[in-house]
């Protein structure tokens, strides 16, 4: 039987690891005022194995968010200031000659870290952003014919100045798909930024906050949220009939395509893990859309200016939930 | 979700009980009553699990069992001590700890039990009994598979049901593919062993010696006798002829030499139509209605005082079709009745006292007139209860008692027109029976039978009809029974006489022409419409008027199907509504509580949702405690 089955003895460690997760929040909160929300999406997103794409002006604090991820859960982070003249061995390393060895010692790059975050990915030349995509889709890179495996778990943030359209390479659709999210901070609210400017930026505070899980951990909750979150099949069909409503939709030329099909599942089930359930509800997808499908689908020309959460918040009202 | 095992016990005894049902009138008492108590034990076992019967001790009560039932067993009462002996070994092992092994031996020995009893009757019950079991022990076996695999295993209410439609699925299949050889093959009339049996026949009907109180024994027995398929008469007229008994010798009537050689004749009347199906019931004598004027049967005698009798003893159900003459009259031209004054020397000078008086000075008819007088105002009971039985019952009925049944009624009239040497004999047979409508057939019952007298009138050269019985108070044999009890034996017999009529009694050269028949009626399709315009409008308006009807119905049973949640979650939604909250289709049931304003309501709303929500969305049923639970928060809000 695929069911969970609801025992107590089931029950408790489910209950633990969130109980960890809501440690892992109270504690980021404390040095990321005002940015709760992304922080929770950015999570969810890296608890359902998927990458994050913020798309937002620059200092509203991408970059803080990604060092506090990281810290927060020990785990490694590398960061790359994407330009047009990156090449993709500055992302993945190289091989160097070792003149006391008389042979090729393979350096790694910033990739091979848990998480790394790609700054203004969009200045980044085709190519280097393809070995990027790549690295992102297969968790592995292979330079010279030898294939590296990437760190576990491995999650990429990437950035992009939604203004600035002078000298950059925008992301194909296709490829915007490999990430799970986009999403964009927005400005802190008043309270919150009178508090950073109080007190200064805490990015050195963070650099020496104390990690509240380590890497297995990590891993141990994502196979979890996989395993243990129950998708009832009323369920399933709601999701397939939401799916359907973009692929009919008026508004837009392509619809959700199955990779983001799947994404909706798996994020759905983190978001019930989040708010402590082992099962999904239609809610958990309905949170999730508009961070999950504006930058899948493909809009029709005439509504391309207009707010696309608001069009696909129009297409979920279509559909009816399974009660 | 329900336990396997616990169904598998359910059904076990559902079964056993079933074949059991099937056997309980063979088996004797002693075994029904170790059946009943072992069983008892059984069920009681399995709320209290720690009392546990040893192996060894299961082992010496079978074998016990087994010997008990081996030292009853003789050629001629073969079948049912092994059924017996099977059902007390079902029910020690139904005692012991049950593996897939145990359940299937217990299924297999009830199957046994069931093929036994068919080797006893084959009435319609033994195909439901059949039925049963074969959808019992289906769906059975298909969950012991389950067993065989994890005897803790559980299994879903729904699919609970699907295993139960697939087992009736099954014996769907199977039972009518095995109606073909039902139609193929030549039955047999009746129960292949039940010449072994015909002591238990004997013992319930006529036989052509009868002891005083015999006929009371006859009487207590409710079983049908026969069956008379015909049209509806009178209720007085219901005299059914069997046997003539006309030698008495103070204790019991018999039957004497029969004379086969003389034809009687019979008065005009109107004439009546039987097809009689006759039940075995030991002797030789066939029923019909009185005065039978012929039976057509292949081996049928008949003898001069109008009863026919089979040359051997019916030990199996027999049709014959007969033609009455419905009157109380019998002409008989032939001389020598002396027979029919005989009586035993010096019996009761007390009654001859009687007589004497009564005829004194009277001739023939006036005779007769006046005994019967004297049993019209001598304030005589009918009853079965008491009836005496000291060395000269008769005259203890006459003078003291004064209460019997209609043996003493008839033996005693019959016996004091001999002592005033007017020829008598007694008559035994039927009075009454119960129709059926349905069918149109009297069905007559062992209580029906009766004894009445034949007085011979020399001036009118006849027998007449003389019941005695009538003249009783309280004569509970003339107004018969039409209790609710006996209009539900009544229609629940219809099955049985379709069954004997159209399936038992239907033979391989009836079948051919059947078939036939059929043939030539697909070849040659002969079916005329020529439906009247008021007919048609007729069936158009019934059709009109069963349309909504039918849509009424279909409501309803959606109505009543409705699953729980539905039921639930419409109830919530309609008491959210009251409060001015309408869902959207698209809304969450959290969205949706969610935009509560009120706080109060909001929280408890909330409750209801997480509640149902976990159910729900986590597909697992909805128990009564759950159901329940959750009326209680919809109450609360």
């Amino acid at each position: 039987m695929s069911r969970p089955t609801p025992l107590p003895d089931d029950a408790t460690p489910l209950q633990a690891k969130n109980e960890r997760i809501d440690a892992a929040i109270s504690v980021l909160s404390h040095y990321l005022h005002g940015k709760e929300k992304a922080l929770r999406l950015a999570l969810i997103c890296f608890f359902s194995n998927g990458h994050l794409l913020i798309e937002d002006l620059p200092g509203l604090g991408k970059t803080t968010l990604a060092i506090a991820i990281a810290k927060v859960l020990g785990l490694t982070f590398g960061r790359i200031q994407c330009t047009s003249d990156l090449l993709p061995s500055d992302i993945t390393g190289l091989s160097i000659y070792n003149k006391n060895l008389s042979a090729f010692e393979f350096q790694q790059g910033p990739i091979f870290n848990h998480i790394v975050l790609f700054d203004e990915i969009n200045r980044a030349t085709p190519k280097t952003q393809s070995a990027l995509l790549e690295a992102m889709a297969e968790k592995q890179v292979t330079i010279e014919g030898r294939t590296y495996d990437l760190p576990r778990p491995f999650f990429v943030i990437a950035t992009q100045n939604p203004t600035e359209q002078f000298g950059t390479f925008p992301l194909p659709e296709s490829q915007l798909d490999r990430f799970m999210m986009k999403i964009s901070i927005g400005y802190p609210p008043r309270t919150a930024e009178r508090e950073i400017l109080k007190g200064g930026s805490k990015r050195k505070e963070i650099y020496s906050m104390e990690p509240v899980m380590d890497k297995d951990e990590v891993i141990e909750i994502q196979q979890c949220i996989k395993q243990r979150v129950y998708v009832s099949d009323k369920i399933i069909d709601y999701f397939l009939n939401v799916i359907a409503a973009t692929r009919e939709s008026k508004y837009l030329i392509a619809g959700l395509s199955t990779r983001g099909a799947l994404a909706l599942v798996q994020t759905a089930k983190t978001d019930a893990f989040f708010r402590k359930k082992d099962f999904v509800v239609p809610e958990n997808l309905k949170e999730l859309a508009q961070y999950i499908l504006p930058h899948r689908v493909l809009f029709k020309e005439e509504y391309e200016s207009a707010d696309k959460k608001e069009i696909i918040r129009s297409i979920l009202e279509e559909v009816p939930v399974p009660v | 979700m329900v336990k396997i095992s616990s169904i598998l016990q359910i059904i076990t005894y559902l079964v056993v009980g079933v074949s059991y049902a099937a056997v309980f009138q063979y088996v004797e008492t002693y075994y029904s009553a170790s059946f009943a108590s072992l069983l008892a034990l059984s069920i009681y076992l399995n709320f209290n699990r720690f009392l546990k019967i040893p192996r060894w001790l299961l082992n010496s009560i079978s074998l016990g069992v087994l010997t008990i039932s081996a030292l009853t067993i003789t050629t001629e009462y073969l079948v049912e001590p092994v059924l017996g002996a099977l059902l007390v070994l079902i029910a020690i092992k139904l005692l012991d700890d049950k593996a897939f092994r145990d359940y299937a031996q217990i299924f297999a020995m009830c199957v046994f039990v069931l093929i036994g009893s068919s080797l006893l009757s084959l009435s319609i019950a033994f195909l439901g009994y059949f039925s049963l079991t074969a959808v019992l022990a289906t769906s059975a076996l298909i969950l012991l598979a389950y067993f065989a695999q994890d005897s803790e295993i559980a299994i879903q209410r729904r699919n609970l049901n699907k295993v139960f439609l697939q087992s009736l699925l099954i014996c769907a299949i199977a039972l009518p593919g095995s109606l073909i050889f039902f139609v193929i093959l030549p039955r047999t009339n009746y129960p292949i062993l039940s010449f072994l049996n015909r002591e238990g026949y004997a013992r319930a009907g006529f036989t052509d010696r009868i002891n005083l109180g015999e006929i009371a024994e006859i009487q207590e027995n409710n079983l049908v006798i026969f069956r008379a398929q015909m049209s509806p008469i009178d209720d007085q007229d219901l005299y059914w002829r069997g046997i003539v008994l006309d030698q008495f010798d103070g204790k019991s009537w018999k039957s004497g030499a029969v004379d086969t050689s003389s034809k009687p004749s019979l008065r005009r009347g109107p004439q009546v139509e039987q097809t009689i199906y006759l039940e075995p019931y030991g002797n030789r004598f066939l029923f019909a209605l009185d005065k039978p004027q012929s039976i057509l049967h292949r081996h049928v005698e008949r003898a001069q005082d109008l009863t026919y009798s089979l040359s051997t003893y019916i030990d199996e159900r027999v049709r014959y079709k007969a033609v009455s003459v419905i009157t109380d009259f019998l002409v008989d031209q032939s001389p020598g009745h002396s027979r029919y004054v005989q009586l035993p020397a010096d019996f009761s000078p007390r009654m001859e006292r009687l007589v004497a008086e009564l005829s004194h000075g009277r001739q023939g008819g006036e005779t007769l007139q006046a005994l019967l007088a004297f049993f019209r105002q001598g304030d005589f009971q009918y009853s079965m209860k008491n009836l005496p039985t000291t060395d000269n019952p008769l005259e203890d009925f006459l003078f003291q008692n004064r209460s019997g049944n209609c043996e003493f009624f008839a033996s005693s009239l019959a016996v004091m027109l001999r002592m005033a040497k007017i020829p008598a004999r007694l008559v035994g047979g039927y009075r009454g029976g119960y129709y059926n409508r349905a069918a149109g057939y009297y069905m007559v019952l062992q209580n029906n039978a009766h004894v009445w007298v034949e007085a011979y009138l020399p001036e009118k050269q006849g027998w007449l009809r003389i019941d005695p019985t009538l003249y009783s108070r309280a004569d509970a044999s003339v107004s018969p029974d039409h209790g609710v009890f006996m209009r539900l034996k009544l229609m629940l017999d219809t099955f049985n006489y379709y069954w004997y009529k159209f399936i038992i009694n239907y033979d391989f050269s009836k079948q051919l022409a059947l078939i036939r028949k059929l043939k030539a009626t697909i070849q040659k399709p002969d079916v005329q419409i020529d439906l009247a315009k008021h007919q048609i409008k007729r069936y158009l308006l019934y059709l009109l008027a069963a349309a909504p009807a039918f849509l009424l119905i279909c409501a309803l049973y959606r109505a009543v199907r409705r699953r729980p949640h539905e039921k639930l979650m419409a109830r919530f939604e309609g008491r959210m509504s009251q409060l001015g909250y309408q869902r959207k289709r698209s809304e969450g049931l959290e969205e949706f509580v969610a935009r509560i304003e009120d706080r109060r309501v909001r929280v408890k709303a909330a409750q209801f949702v997480n509640r149902f929500e976990s159910v729900y969305y986590r597909d697992l049923d909805f128990s009564s405690h759950e159901i329940q639970a959750l009326q209680r928060r919809l109450n609360e809000l």
